[in-house]
């Protein structure tokens, strides 16, 4: 499963937007390799029958608290952690 | 007055025989002369402490109690809210970003009247086992400052173990508390998955995150878990019966209790760190714990596993820093997409890059099935491979870390500083509490950790087999560069 390349690794760019430099896609496509190799050896292990987990706290009871509506956090707080925002609203660049 | 535990500092302060400003002072001062070579802080909060510490002393002026951790200097990790302060994740990306709300762990450390020194120094945003990802700059291990203090909460390890703060909090996802308590010589713990809450923990690897306390003593890990344990209904995995007295389990001893130890991992491990291991677990032969040799095939998936899940859960959750809501945009980006792009490529460095790269390959199409689902079933067999272990043993004793602490730059291969976590991830995949304790010092004189753990919700066993054997071994765990008042 290790036919990783800079082509994949182009593919995997556009799908989480995250930009590489030239240098970057040489290094990560190589280490991306190893580490693939390495974790290929899971599929030695037999999980014929088992279920997959997705909470290491699946047996144990967690309390959902009560759905009552409460005052949101201070709009202006959250907004000045935006790069840039306007009457209220965080700003972007035009979409369409 | 470094080497006092906090818990005795804090009952000097509540005596008034000394007073909180005192004590805060006396720890600024360190920081001053002590972190320029350590490097542990990104940022220090003097004037904010020093009025906290004024607050307290005129509580205990006016008769009025005060909490548990009375004027004891605390430091926080830097991907830990605390309100109005910057929380950068050691993170270009955050650099300029400023926490609207305080997280659950800070707002108990304050309600106990804990003094917040200041932000601590991790890999960006806790990826890597050494400090170096930081955006800013590296930790130095205060016992050879040439070296990593480890990762990726180096910098709250660094800070206990020099003694600029008695206590700490990271996080730990992999290994972070553990490895760089057993390379800075201190005690580190990663509670039951669930037992503090994570509310204004920034998210890497949800199904693994947890907080945890570092510290000079057990008693003062006890003393942190009884202000951090606990319910938070901010937290949808926030146990129901998180709280318990620590601090009095401790003394509850540990005669008839069964450790088991894996032997077969050891194999490759350094003979002088052999010795070490071998010399904890005869010491607890001594106070009649009984030893048992145990075999756990499926640890050795431990490493592919955590790169599959953690890496697949924090390419989700590091989705959220596209350039829109958190402190960093791209300047030269005109369009919606490049804001994306060029956010991303300028914000994040190369190990983040390089996660959330893979965890999007091992959640694409075609490949989820192969990767992620078989990695969730394994996690399974592992889980259940525990249970049974745990049905005859109190604890699982291993060496935290294969190595102690290396060279800075040493490691270049990321496969190779991913090793660093072959012997604490098992405790992430399965919810474990688990915590590493200093058992003395290497050949090149640097401090060697070994791990207790326990099954899930049995966090004060493994405390408890802790303050026993640091009691048998009676080390000096203070690092001689540092052994000394700064005053």
């Amino acid at each position: 499963m290790s036919e990783f390349n800079k082509e994949t690794l182009r593919h995997l760019e556009t799908l989480c937007r995250v930009k590489c430099t030239e240098e970057e896609e040489e290094m990560f496509v190589e280490n991306i390799k190893t580490i693939l190799d390495y974790i290929d050896r899971l599929s030695e292990v037999d999980t014929e029958n088992v279920k997959p987990l997705y909470s290491v706290l699946e047996a144990v009871h967690l309390p959902v608290r009560e759905d009552v509506a409460k005052e949101p956090m201070d709009r202006q707080t959250l907004l000045n952690n935006a790069p840039a925002s306007t009457a209220g609203m965080v700003r972007v660049p035009p979409v369409i | 007055m470094y080497s006092l535990s906090a818990k005795q500092l804090s009952s000097l302060v509540k005596e008034g025989k000394i007073s909180a400003v005192e004590v805060t002072r006396y720890f600024l001062k360190r920081a001053e002369a002590i972190d320029p070579s350590v490097k542990a802080f990104l940022t220090l909060f003097p004037e904010k402490a020093l009025a906290k510490a004024h607050a307290i002393d005129e509580k205990i002026k006016q008769g009025k109690s005060v909490g548990k951790l009375a004027g004891v200097p605390v430091a926080i990790k830097d991907n830990i809210h605390i309100e109005s302060e910057l929380t950068t994740c050691a993170s270009k990306f955050l650099a300029d970003y400023k926490a609207p709300f305080s997280a659950t762990a800070v707002r108990r450390i304050e309600e106990e009247d804990g003094i917040l020194l200041g932000k601590t120094n991790l890999d960006e945003f806790a990826m890597g086992s050494s400090t170096e990802t930081s955006a800013f700059f590296e930790t130095r291990n205060p016992w050879n400052l040439s070296c990593t203090p480890g990762g990726s909460s180096g910098g709250s390890a660094a800070a206990v173990a020099s003694r600029i703060a008695p206590l700490s909090i990271g996080s730990d996802t992999g290994g972070s508390i553990r490895q760089p308590a057993s390379f800075c010589g201190t005690f580190g713990f990663k509670p039951t998955y669930g037992r503090i809450s994570r509310y204004g923990l920034v998210a890497f690897g949800s199904s693994f995150d947890q907080i945890g306390p570092f510290a000079n003593y057990a008693e003062d890990i006890a003393l942190m878990m009884d202000v951090l344990a606990g319910h938070c209904p901010l937290d949808s995995t926030s146990i129901a019966d998180s709280k318990e007295d620590f601090s009095a389990s401790l003394s509850q001893g540990v005669e008839n209790m069964t450790i088991g130890v894996p032997r077969n991992l050891l194999k490759e491990l350094d003979p002088s760190l052999i010795d070490l291991f071998n010399n904890a677990i005869n010491e607890y032969v001594k106070m009649g714990v009984k030893v048992v040799e145990i075999d756990i095939p499926l640890i050795k998936y431990s490493i592919p596993l955590y790169y599959i899940l953690a890496i697949a859960e924090a390419s989700t959750n590091l989705a959220r820093f596209d350039g829109i809501l958190f402190s960093k945009r791209s300047t030269k980006a005109k369009t919606l997409k490049e804001v994306y792009e060029y956010s991303k490529e300028e914000g994040f460095g190369k190990e983040v890059k390089r996660r959330i790269l893979l965890g999007t390959y091992v959640l694409s199409a075609g490949h989820q099935d192969a990767y992620y689902k078989k990695a969730q079933k394994v996690r399974r067999l592992l889980i259940e491979d525990f249970k049974r272990i745990f049905q005859t043993c109190d604890a699982v004793v291993l060496p935290t870390v294969p190595s102690a602490a290396f060279e800075l730059g040493a490691i270049k291969n990321p496969l190779e500083m991913y090793l660093q976590d072959i012997y604490t991830i098992f405790a992430n995949l399965a919810g474990l509490p688990a915590i590493s304790m200093p058992i003395g010092l290497d050949k090149n004189q640097k401090p060697f950790g070994l791990q207790i753990s326990s099954a899930q919700m049995q966090d004060a066993k493994v405390l408890r087999l802790s303050a026993a054997l640091e009691q048998q071994l009676k080390l000096q765990t203070c690092p001689p560069l540092f052994a000394k008042e700064f005053s």
